[in-house]
């Protein structure tokens, strides 16, 4: 893989995961709707 | 249950319905197909630009509207925008809410029957032993209705009464089986999603063949990633961009607006609609970058992907693919490829039926059953002929009318009344209300005036778009005074058929089909516009109801 394609890679993709699995953090520490 | 008094069971519940809305058969075919035709790693530039200045506005405004609403006991568009206004237009403009679920979930649950049939066919090893022309003929023969039937006349008929008859039986269990098959499909999606996905990264150069010499993954995986940033210079990439944005968000429909209207007045909407979009992101950047683009790439080469890539793809070429890593893994790969491409369906199919659903019970008191089977009964008179005469594109009208072009409508229609009717600083306050989470000021801007701009750019894009989607030439064109030459696949050559007759042209040899093609997708408008009219209709004489009641 090439070093630019790498970069964007791993750059988009960790935004993403990092973002998508703070937000479950921050709803799961307040389930106030959960039965 | 009284549907002002139905609520969702749980967060996450809501969350992942939400998600399971949005998450379809687009992540996973159509995101890598319109990255690798704009410029490979640089289309996600202007992807994620779009995400953030359209995409996150356009969820906030559609979860606010529906919370709105459902406080007032409106769960369907047509009444939730008629509180928002005085205006009484705005009750008509709501009916694109309805029309559009039913238009789309007549062809997208054909699709979905697809994917089910494809499931048991790779556990009963159909494909082994078959070809790569064979596999793709198995499929064509299917749509149309000339064979791959197992000697059952109407198959893919009975497969989609069998499939629609599902969801029918889901939607009439209400929130709670919604929110249960959201909550088993999700997971599983993102498994399956995550089998493929690690194949994708992991398969190299180790299947490539004596047919196809050079096949390596690696090279699908780095035309994927690798910006060629000139193209960010390009409008076309920008729309695109924009238009896959808006279309994997599953925005401008109604659903998101009918599913919101049944959370509770003061509870979070901001992180929850944050939320949704970005597991929607998560599955189509991580998992559908890495399916079918590095999968094709590493068996058949970088070359055959870039000329054949399409969607095609996912019936016609995957099962033959999938043999190739021997009969075990081969069905396991299958199922979960067909597997996820199900459940992606059905969660959004779902969501289809609950505006309809809403409104007949809020204006008619029809129960859940009711609304359910009616509901089905709609879908199944709009979508029998997208099976019937799927060859003589009568699927492709559906999609591109019912799917395409009224979606984006409706989306600009209910910013400008969210943001300019409604009023931001009101709508702003309705989505701070509860909210877990602080939006940043500039959103409230963002929503008002880039949203709806970006909104117009798009559909202005579709109507206008210049020959060979040459937007500098075009526009270059015009100012020296040499006219403006429209694609045949613009809004505005659609109109007019101007698609068909520049294939006619082409092929004269095909007449008798592509005039049969012009005949079936007038027959479908007619079909469309009869449903909004009906629609219409109903939300006219519900109006009527209303006001008597009220005197």
């Amino acid at each position: 893989m090439n070093t630019s394609a790498l970069i964007l890679s791993i750059a988009t993709q960790g935004l993403i995961l990092v973002v998508t699995a703070y937000c479950f953090y921050l709803v799961l520490k307040k389930p106030e709707a959960d039965k | 249950m009284d549907a002002s008094k139905e609520t969702w069971g749980s967060r996450t519940g809501l969350i992942l319905a939400m998600a399971g809305n949005a998450v379809g058969l687009g992540n996973f075919l159509r995101f890598p197909v319109q990255a690798v035709q704009n410029g490979g790693g640089a289309f996600i530039i202007p992807y994620l630009i779009c995400f953030l200045l359209m995409g996150i506005p356009l969820l906030f405004t559609e979860w606010s509207i529906g919370r709105f609403g459902g406080k007032l006991g409106n769960h369907s568009t047509p009444y939730i925008l008629d509180s928002m206004s005085k205006k009484s237009i705005w009750k008509y403009i709501g009916v694109f809410g309805i029309f559009t679920n039913i238009a789309v979930v007549a062809y997208y649950t054909y699709i979905e029957s697809w994917t089910f049939i494809y499931v048991l066919h790779t556990v009963f090893g159909t494909f082994n032993g078959m070809g790569k022309e064979e596999v793709s003929l198995f499929f064509d023969n299917y749509v149309n209705l000339t064979g791959s039937d197992l000697g059952i006349r109407y198959l893919p008929a009975i497969v989609y009464l069998l499939v629609l008859g599902v969801n029918v039986y889901i939607l009439s269990t209400g929130l709670g089986g919604i929110e249960k098959v959201a909550k088993i499909g999700m997971p599983l999606l993102i498994l399956f999603g995550c089998v493929l996905a690690y194949q994708g990264w992991t398969m190299g150069a180790d299947f490539a063949s004596r047919e196809f010499p050079d096949a390596n993954a690696w090279d699908g995986i780095n035309f994927l990633w690798t910006p060629q940033y000139s193209s960010l210079a390009d409008p076309k990439v920008w729309l695109a961009a924009a238009g896959q944005i808006f279309f994997t968000l599953s925005v401008g429909m109604g659903s998101i607006q009918c599913y919101a209207s049944y959370v509770k007045e003061n509870e979070d909407i901001a992180l929850n609609s944050v939320t949704a979009g970005f597991t929607n992101e998560f599955v189509e950047v991580l998992l559908g970058s890495a399916i079918v683009i590095p999968i094709a790439a590493g068996f058949l080469g970088l070359d055959w992907v870039i000329e054949n890539a399409g969607f095609g793809m996912a019936f016609q070429t995957m099962p033959y693919l999938f043999q190739q890593w021997g009969v075990v893994f081969g069905a396991v790969a299958g199922v979960c490829w067909f597997g996820l491409l199900f459940f992606a369906g059905i969660t959004s199919s779902l969501a289809m039926g609950t505006p309809w659903m809403g409104f007949m019970q809020d204006e008619f008191g029809w129960g859940k059953v009711k609304g359910a089977v009616s509901f089905g009964l709609i879908a199944l008179i709009m979508g029998l002929p997208t099976v019937l005469f799927y060859r003589y594109g009568y699927f492709d009208e559906y999609d591109y009318w019912g799917g395409t072009v009224s979606l984006v409508i409706f989306a600009l229609l209910e910013t400008i009344l969210f943001a300019w009717v409604f009023g931001i600083d009101k709508g702003w306050q309705e989505l701070n209300r509860g909210a877990d989470i602080r939006i940043p000021n500039i959103y409230k801007w963002i929503m008002k005036y880039v949203t709806p701009t970006l909104l117009l750019l798009v559909l202005i894009g579709a109507m206008f778009t210049p020959a060979g989607n040459d937007w500098a030439a075009a526009v270059s064109g015009l100012l020296d005074g040499q006219g403006y030459a429209l694609e045949s696949s613009s809004l505005i050559s659609k109109l007019s058929h101007a698609d068909l007759k520049a294939q006619l042209l082409v092929n004269p040899e095909k007449a008798d089909l592509i005039e049969k093609k012009m005949r079936y997708s007038s027959l479908a408008r007619t079909q469309l516009i009869l449903l909004f009219l009906g629609i219409t209709l109903i939300v006219w004489y519900s109006h009527k109801k209303r006001k008597t009641a009220l005197s």
